[in-house]
Parts: C-alpha cells; sequence; structure tokens
C-alpha cells in the first residue's frame, strides 16, 4: 500500500491538472447539449453518454461533428 | 488596413464562437501534459505487467523519453486535430453564401484569404506553444535536459509543417468549397510526400524530414544545417500555395 | 447615368442565360426589373456586381467599368441578395459595425450612421442575435447594410418575393425612402410592387430586355379593363352579347372587357340589362406585370 500511495503523491502533477481538464470539459460539454438540443445526427441521450463517459474524445467528437448548426437548425 | 483588421477581428469572434478557442486550449494543454506523463509512467505500467519475479531492467525514463512521445503525439493527434477544426473557414462561407455581401460592400478578396491565413497561424501558434512549453516545463521539472540538444529547433521544424499543412488545407478548402475537398487535399498531400520520402536521395530537401527528423535531432544524429533546406522548401511551398489560394479566389464565381 | 449596361451576354457552358442585353438606368429612380423565374434577373445583377465574370460586353457603374472578381465600382453599389446571409452569432449593432469598418466609414460617423439606419428599417429595439430573427428581419437588416456607405445604386434580387403583405410593406416604404438618396434597381416579379413604387419598367424574357418604359404607360393599357362574371356561364352571356361592338375576351368563366370611358361603362351595363344578364361580380383588371408587358408587347 505504501508503496501505491507513494506513487500516487509523485504523479500528482500530472493527475490533478488532468482531471481538472477532463471534468471541467465534461461539465462543459454537458451543458451545451443540454441548452443546444438540435444535433447534426443523434439524440441527446446519445450525446450525453457519449461526453460523460468518453474521456477528451467524446467531447471533442461532440463540438467538431455532432453540435448543430449556430442558428439552432438542425443541419439539413 | 482597418478593413483587414476588421474582418480579423470577426474571424476571431467567430472561432470564439464556435468554440475553437476553448477546444484549442485545452486539447493542447492535455497533449503537453500527456508527454511527460506517459514517458514517465510507461515503465511503471510495464513493470505491472509483467509476472511476478521477472526482472527487468527497465532503464530510468529520461527527458529524451518525454521529447520522443512529444514527437509521437503532437504531429499525430494534435496537428489531425487542428487541421480538422481549421478545415472548413472557406466552405462554411462559400457554402452559405455569407461573403457575398461583405465583398460587394468592397471588401477585398485578398484580405478574406490573408485574414483567415492570419487567424489559422495565430491558432497553430497558440497550440503550439501550450503544448511545447506544457511539456517543456514538466521535462525540465522531473529530468535533466541538458542531455537533449536542439530543443527549440528541433520543435521549430515541426511547427513549420504543420503551418504548410495548413496553407494547402486552406488552398484545397477555397478551391473545392467544400469540407472534405482541403482534408482531401492536405491527406493526398502527405501521402505524397511520404511516397517521395521512400528514395533516400530526396531526404535532403522533403518537407516531410521536419515531421521525422527532430528526434534524431535531439540526439544529434541529425545535424542542424540537414534541415536547412527542407524547411526552406516547406516555406516557400507555404507561400506558393497561400498565393495560389489568393489568385483562385480573386477569380472565383460567387 | 448611374448604370449602363451595353451589349452583355452571358454563356454558362452552352447556355445562353443573357443575350445583348442594353439597358441604362437614370439616376434618382426606382427601376423595376421583371421577369419569370430563370429569366437570368440574378445573374445579371451579380455580372452588376463583378461576382460573375461576362461573356461579352461591359458594363459601367457611375462611369466606371465592372470588372470581374476584385472590382471598385462595388463602391458605389448597396446589393440585398434574394436570401441574405448573415454571421449568425452578430445582432444586427454588431453585423453593421462590421460592415461599416469593411466600407470605411469615418470612426466619428459609424455610430450614428448605423443608428439611422436601424431607426430606419426598424430594428432599434431588437438586441438578440441575427439567427433568432424572421426572414422580414433579415430582409430589413439585409437593405440597412446596403444603404450603410451611402451607394449611388440599390440593387436589390427579389427584396419582397418571400415575405408576407406586412413585411412586404415595410420593404416597400423603405425602398420609397432610399429614393431621395439613392437609385434603387430592384427585381420583382409582383405587379402591385412595382406599380406602388417604380419609375421605370424593364423585362427581362429568355434572357433579353423585352420592354422598358415608364410605368405610367403600362398602366393606361391596363387600367381601362374590367372583369364581369354573370349568373350564366360566359359562353352563353357571350352568344347573348354577340352583336354588340365591345372587344369582349373570356377567361377562367369571366369576361374581360375593355371600357375607355365613364359613358362607355354605362352603355355596356345597359346593354347587359336589356339582355337580362344578372351580374354577380365585377370589378378592375389586374395581372401579373409579365403578362401585362407580354400583351402590350403583342
Amino acid at each position: 500500500m505504501n508503496t501505491d500511495l507513494e506513487l500516487l503523491i509523485e504523479y500528482l502533477p500530472f493527475i490533478i491538472p488532468l482531471v481538472l481538464l477532463q471534468f471541467g470539459l465534461a461539465i462543459f460539454s454537458v451543458i451545451h447539449v443540454i441548452r443546444h438540443p438540435h444535433y447534426r445526427f443523434g439524440n441527446q441521450v446519445m450525446w450525453l453518454l457519449i461526453v460523460l463517459f468518453i474521456q477528451f474524445i467524446g467531447p471533442l467528437i461532440y463540438f467538431i461533428a455532432g453540435r448543430g448548426d449556430e442558428d439552432g437548425r438542425v443541419h439539413s | 488596413m482597418s478593413a483587414w483588421l476588421g474582418f480579423f477581428k470577426k474571424e476571431w469572434t467567430e472561432s470564439i464562437k464556435s468554440y475553437k478557442l476553448l477546444l484549442t486550449i485545452l486539447i493542447f494543454s492535455v497533449l503537453g501534459i500527456l508527454n511527460p506523463f506517459t514517458a514517465k509512467i510507461t515503465p511503471a505500467i510495464m513493470e505491472n505487467f509483467m509476472p511476478e519475479g521477472t526482472v527487468l531492467n527497465l532503464p530510468e525514463p529520461t527527458a529524451l523519453d518525454s521529447w520522443l512521445q512529444f514527437y509521437k503525439n503532437f504531429p499525430q493527434m494534435g496537428l489531425f486535430i487542428f487541421i480538422l477544426l481549421f478545415s472548413t473557414m472557406m466552405s462554411k462561407e462559400l457554402e452559405k453564401g455569407t461573403l457575398v455581401i461583405l465583398l460587394t460592400k468592397g471588401l477585398r478578396r485578398s484580405t478574406v484569404i490573408t485574414a483567415k491565413f492570419a487567424t489559422g497561424f495565430s491558432y497553430w501558434t497558440l497550440a503550439f506553444m501550450l503544448t511545447f512549453i506544457i511539456t517543456y516545463s514538466y521535462t525540465e521539472f522531473y529530468w535533466d535536459q541538458t542531455i537533449v540538444q536542439h530543443v527549440f529547433l528541433a520543435a521549430g521544424c515541426v511547427y513549420v509543417f504543420g503551418l504548410l499543412l495548413f496553407t494547402i488545407t486552406l488552398w484545397g478548402n477555397t478551391y473545392f468549397a467544400s469540407a472534405y475537398g482541403g482534408l482531401l487535399v492536405t491527406v493526398i498531400a502527405v501521402i505524397t510526400l511520404f511516397i517521395i520520402a521512400i528514395f533516400p536521395e530526396t531526404a535532403s530537401w522533403n518537407p516531410l524530414q521536419l515531421l521525422t527528423s527532430p528526434p534524431q535531432m535531439l540526439t544529434g544524429e541529425v545535424a542542424l544545417k540537414e534541415m536547412r533546406t527542407p524547411c526552406i522548401v516547406a516555406i516557400s511551398a507555404l507561400f506558393v500555395f497561400l498565393l495560389a489560394t489568393i489568385l483562385h479566389f480573386n477569380k472565383k464565381r460567387l | 447615368m448611374v448604370v449602363s449596361i451595353h451589349n452583355v451576354t452571358k454563356r454558362f457552358g452552352a447556355k445562353e442565360v443573357l443575350k445583348n442585353v442594353n439597358l441604362t438606368i437614370p439616376e434618382h429612380s426606382i427601376f423595376g426589373f421583371v421577369g419569370a423565374n430563370g429569366a437570368g434577373k440574378t445573374t445579371l445583377m451579380k455580372c452588376m456586381l463583378g461576382l460573375l465574370p461576362l461573356t461579352s460586353g461591359a458594363i459601367t457603374i457611375a462611369g466606371e467599368t465592372v470588372t470581374f472578381g476584385q472590382t471598385t465600382t462595388n463602391a458605389h453599389i448597396g446589393y440585398l441578395p434574394d436570401v441574405p446571409e448573415f454571421y449568425a452569432y452578430y445582432t444586427a449593432r454588431e453585423y453593421l459595425q462590421l460592415c461599416a469598418v469593411i466600407t470605411n466609414i469615418p470612426k466619428s460617423e459609424r455610430k450614428p450612421r448605423i443608428e439611422e439606419l436601424l431607426e430606419l428599417v426598424g430594428l432599434t429595439q431588437v438586441k438578440s442575435p441575427i439567427r433568432t430573427y424572421s426572414r422580414g428581419m433579415k430582409q430589413r437588416l439585409g437593405i440597412a447594410q446596403a444603404l450603410l456607405n451611402r451607394p449611388k445604386l440599390l440593387i436589390c434580387d427579389e427584396p419582397t418575393s418571400a415575405l408576407d403583405p406586412v413585411g412586404r410593406a415595410q420593404i416597400l416604404s423603405i425602398l420609397q425612402a432610399a429614393k431621395s438618396e439613392t437609385t434603387v434597381f430592384f427585381s420583382t416579379h409582383i405587379l402591385s410592387d412595382a406599380e406602388q413604387i417604380c419609375d421605370r419598367v424593364a423585362m427581362l424574357h429568355d434572357g433579353t430586355i423585352i420592354f422598358e418604359d415608364d410605368l405610367t404607360v403600362l398602366q393606361q393599357q391596363v387600367d381601362h379593363q374590367f372583369v364581369f362574371t354573370f349568373t350564366v356561364t360566359a359562353e352563353q352571356a357571350l352568344s347573348q352579347l354577340k352583336e354588340t361592338e365591345y372587344s369582349i375576351s373570356i377567361e377562367e368563366n369571366a369576361f374581360i372587357v375593355q371600357l375607355s370611358s365613364d359613358t362607355e361603362r354605362l352603355q355596356f351595363m345597359r346593354e347587359l340589362t336589356d339582355r337580362s344578364l344578372v351580374i354577380q361580380s365585377m370589378h378592375p383588371h389586374t395581372k401579373p406585370l409579365e403578362q401585362v408587358v407580354l400583351e402590350v408587347l403583342k
């Protein structure tokens, strides 16, 4: 156990910023998915799952490909 | 000049409103952290996966491992995502017709291209600086960096190559006026460079060297002056593509 | 003459969209440009803006020749496309600020000019971004941006065609007001719009200008026509009226009769009564402008 804790402390300078960024992005994306319920494809539940459970890549896919057009219309 | 700045400001507003600034800062910070992190954690993971009792003489990771991760992740993940994010700058406007009003108000056509290029240039610089500075700081903190040579210049090579690729994307995106046009042209360009690289004698000038050589520059296997010609070729090609984009757009039917 | 179009021909591949078009537009007039969809109206407008290259011929605007691509003549023009597209994340005010910077309006004049135009098009109170705008609001913002640099020529491509009657009336009154400081060149296929505000009308048909004249000349041709319907079918009524000398034509079970004076009208009514024809309805004849022009040409 002792070594595990030491290991954790050793990696803390990496883990803290990564976790913060990951959580920040996930929360921001979830809010965006809920407040802009128009997507180029897929539905809200699908995007929520993607954004929450696929770390980093999920939100990225959402903002590049899944987010609806700026004017709120569904992309045709 | 004020028209140029006005349009440049519009490009920035647009990129911020479409979350490009947010995504760029986020992705490239994460990449910056991941490079030294992966270098440091790899031996620990390897040990865990080995059966009990196996004596593994894994060398302690060094600054070189951290930078090797940088040259693996940044061109593959970073450059790819960057090109993806900025691959529809022109086609979006051409498909919707949003430029027509501004052009009939007397906006110079070259302004459109140069302002968009400048925006991509700024973003690529921002992305590069973020990843580089973060990786550099961690590496400096954990390891002795005196063992690697040309840290800044090697990274500069990748930076120049990214700019060239972005300019090619901008040209393709303008020429074909479709979202995939730019990406397709870029993919073809990269494949072409790889095919050229099959012939070893082209290594003296092929811009692809800017992407593949930096790890050897760190260890001193590749001398700095060998990069000069590929770098000049890349920058010249960049200007040729930028000029071609401007000339094509000047005569584009809208 | 603020615009002169000289022998303009435009081909798309083998298809000749404009054939030897000649047109001049006098200053401070409202010039209606009529033609069916696909007649080449938008193509000619785009050529005037340097957005499309000409196959042959020349266009001069305010004395300068239009060149394809980068053209200096655009400094004299305000253009409203048929479907104006804006940056959806801007508000009207922000968008006009961008346009003001691009068209080089001196810094001190920008704000008052923008406010003046927002007032003119009735968007002063709207604070939301353009993505929330209705079709009519976008059209009005389009006019505001077109007038921003006080152009010598305002080109509007079908500004009213997609709007409801209220929106249409708003656009027409804005164009009417704009006449005092600019020349308006707008395309339409609606007679009543042209009638309300135009001074001159030109008609494009199959790529050529087939008619160009003052609107008053046109109106004389239509003004004295009336439409009658009867309790019996139009054919039956006509057979009862056949020895009279009125010029009667039948359209969709109704009479169209040319009655140029009050006496003639009274006389015609008397004829009807004499032949015991009961009138179901009667009203002045209105026709789409294209049809009127076509008839004038016959």
